[in-house]
């Protein structure tokens, strides 16, 4: 208050209006274009591929896009096709192989990530190295990782096949083999992504106070009892959050599998929806119009998961 | 002598005779899976004929303070006896072996995270006869000697000699691709962190309406599948005649990172007190010279670690590169498929330019390792 009354001249009624327009100003000029690129980067090609995908259309042909309405997403999601021919557009199969991987590399980031957090939450010597260093996979380029666990699988010069099998390593080609070439992918993403969830995990672990398990002790219950009614319920909101993103990520996987076995072996074991969407979208099928109605498809999932995701960010930031 | 002792020694039985059967079915070259079947039952039967007389003769609880009193039976005594005296061995065994156990479980757990990385670094150092070998080396100069043939043949050139003893040298373009690589992802991460540390400025200083609307959106931009978004945006860069070239990439990048950057930049602002600012503007500052000289200062730290976030990103990004610059201004993660792409596979270059491309994310990864948390959840989670 001394400062104000030391200029007298600065009305306070007259410069309050003049900051105010100034502030709605600079809001304006901050914001805009960050959302001018969102939304001419994002929105605008999304709706294009929108309406792309109600049409019949090459993105290579001279011919314009070609209005058949509904039609690609009828084909889409009624032709389930037989698993063993390749006839019919199976993306059905697509999908099955997608939500089967999830399930295996979600479920296996969160078990391992979990018991690698209550591991490294311990105090000693050299944690902070240990730490980090566990966390540089998930740092890394999914295309380079892709391509040196390939190294690693390669059945006659790997490493993988020669450390698991005493016979010949050669007959146990993962990546090759089709019954172990998603458990292969699901490795590679386990070993990527699971530190993704411990760091998560360890936040919520150390911020437990230790007197709720002193209090624990006092009342003498089991360590069984303390991990589910402590532990566990301060780290769920977490986990919850690992779990969401992780199922998003893997929905989008693209370069991992690209790089690993390029949907093969037995034709398409592997194909992920992502993979089979640019196979389908690229020379030399360049569907554009089908593979932008198969896009939508993925884009509802993924949007309707990642807004419980920001629902759940929402809320442990409440906290 | 609890049930939950007796059915934790059966289950660790069972596994260790399903592992060793395993292990020596696989050896006789029969199917593992069945060895691993009947050795995980014979484990368990085989420990249960113990265990089981051991739970119904012993009284629960035994050794487990007060409550215990010695049976009268004399074979139960016997077992009574036996199993303290078991207890009174194995309780100060395992409190002197439990930090040993704990070393190896973290050394079993850096084995299974930086191997990968080891055994890649390794074999970028081989050369090519000892990195297709069959038999594995680990060790260099005791096993191989290390060479740079690798990185010379992925950073110079390649020297092939043809049958006639003609000598043909291919120029590597990688070079030209790490170039565009550091222009490109520099660039676009200069552009993001600007833009948006100003967005979050505005976001978290003054009252937008539908802010929250607005964020949301911002982040939900983030969520969007590439392969979804490469469609639209290759037939919009062909409209735009932006095919192979630096401005495509360098939009396309930034934003990527803008999200990001509006999301952790917001979470750093709301950090530092507005007072700050408004003292200043009592004392004569605009709001404009107000954040560069007092805001921008206090949040250097958080722009960096969102910095070196966006340019990983950028710098990791393939699926846009490889569909939008396959020719001119290709990213060095191209430079992978290209190797890959010369028929035979070239393992030891392959690891050569992995490593090159991996080596500056690791140092990266070190200088945030502090930020890392609020860098995976966009700034929600702090610490």
């Amino acid at each position: 208050m001394s400062q104000v009354s030391a200029q007298p001249h600065a009305h306070p009624r007259r410069r309050q209006p003049r900051i105010q327009v100034g502030d709605r100003l600079l809001t304006h000029l901050f914001i805009w274009p960050t959302l001018i690129l969102l939304i001419v980067m994002n929105v605008f090609p999304l709706f294009y591929s929108l309406y792309l995908s109600f049409t019949e259309y090459s993105g290579i042909g001279d011919t314009p896009p070609d209005w058949v309405g509904i039609e690609n997403y009828e084909e889409i999601l009624s032709n389930t096709g037989h698993p063993d021919k390749r006839d019919g557009n199976r993306y059905w199969h697509n999908f099955a192989v997608t939500g089967r991987y999830a399930v295996m590399s979600v479920g296996l980031q969160l078990v391992v990530g979990f018991s690698l957090a209550m591991l490294l939450k311990e105090k000693f010597r050299g944690n902070g190295l240990v730490t980090t260093l566990i966390l540089i996979p998930m740092m890394l380029a999914p295309a380079v990782v892709g391509i040196f666990w390939k190294l690693i699988f390669d059945p006659s010069k790997g490493i993988f096949s020669y450390m698991m099998y005493t016979s010949n390593p050669r007959d146990h080609a993962w990546l090759a083999d089709p019954e172990l070439a998603l458990w292969a992918i699901v490795i590679v993403d386990v070993w990527m992504w699971s530190p993704f969830v411990m760091l998560l995990c360890l936040a919520g672990l150390r911020a437990i106070p230790d007197y709720l398990y002193e209090a624990a002790a006092i009342d003498r219950a089991s360590a069984w009892f303390q991990f589910r009614r402590i532990t566990l319920p301060r780290v769920a909101p977490l986990l919850l959050i690992a779990l969401l993103f992780r199922t998003i990520e893997a929905f989008k996987t693209f370069d991992l599998v690209a790089e690993l076995t390029f949907g093969n072996p037995g034709g398409d074991t592997t194909e992920v929806i992502a993979l089979r969407l640019y196979r389908e979208a690229f020379p030399p099928q360049f569907n554009t119009g089908e593979s932008s109605a198969a896009a939508y498809i993925i884009l509802i999932l993924v949007i309707a998961l990642s807004n419980l995701y920001i629902r759940a960010l929402g809320r442990l930031r409440e906290d | 002598m609890q049930l939950i002792e007796v059915l934790f020694w059966a289950f660790m039985s069972a596994i260790v005779g399903a592992a060793g059967t395993a292990f020596v079915y696989s050896n006789k070259r029969r199917e593992p899976v069945a060895g691993m079947v009947i050795g995980f039952v014979l484990g368990l039967l085989g420990s249960l004929l113990f265990l089981i007389p051991l739970w119904l003769l012993v009284p629960r609880g035994a050794g487990y303070g007060e409550e215990e009193h010695v049976p009268q039976n004399v074979v139960a005594r016997i077992f009574y006896h036996f199993v303290e005296g078991l207890e009174l061995m194995a309780i100060p065994i395992g409190r002197r072996l439990r930090p040993y156990l704990f070393w190896l479980a973290v050394g079993l757990v850096l084995f299974f995270f930086a191997f990968p990385l080891y055994w890649m670094v390794i074999t970028s150092f081989k050369p090519r006869a000892e990195a297709t070998s069959e038999t594995p080396t680990f060790i260099p100069w005791v096993q191989f000697d290390p060479t740079l043939q690798n990185y010379e043949e992925v950073l110079i050139e390649v020297k092939t000699t043809a049958y006639g003893g003609q000598e043909t040298v291919q120029e590597s373009e990688f070079p030209e691709m790490l170039k565009n690589s550091i222009l490109i992802s520099g660039s676009a991460t200069l552009a993001a962190v600007i833009l948006g540390t100003m967005a979050a400025y505005a976001f978290s200083r003054f009252s937008v309406p539908g802010e929250n609307d607005l964020l949301f959106f911002i982040l939900s931009t983030r969520m969007l599948p590439p392969v979804v978004v490469v469609i639209p945006i290759f037939l919009m860069f062909i409209e735009l005649d932006w095919l192979n070239t630096f401005v495509g990439l360098f939009v396309l990048y930034t934003v990527v990172g803008l999200p990001f950057v509006v999301w952790i930049m917001k979470g750093f602002f709301d950090e530092i007190p507005p007072e700050y600012e408004e003292a200043a503007m009592i004392d004569g500052h605009s709001r404009l010279t107000a954040v560069f000289k007092i805001v921008i200062p206090e949040a250097i730290p958080g722009m960096l670690a969102t910095a070196v976030f966006v340019l990983i990103l950028a710098w990791n990004e393939y699926l846009f590169a490889l569909r939008l610059n396959p020719r001119e201004f290709s990213t060095a993660p191209i430079f992978l498929s290209e190797v890959i792409g010369f028929g035979r596979t070239e393992w030891g270059r392959m690891a050569a330019t992995s490593v090159i491309l991996v080596s500056p994310i690791i140092v990266f990864t070190f200088l945030v390792r502090n930020h890392l948390l609020r860098g995976v959840t966009f700034g929600a989670v702090r610490r």
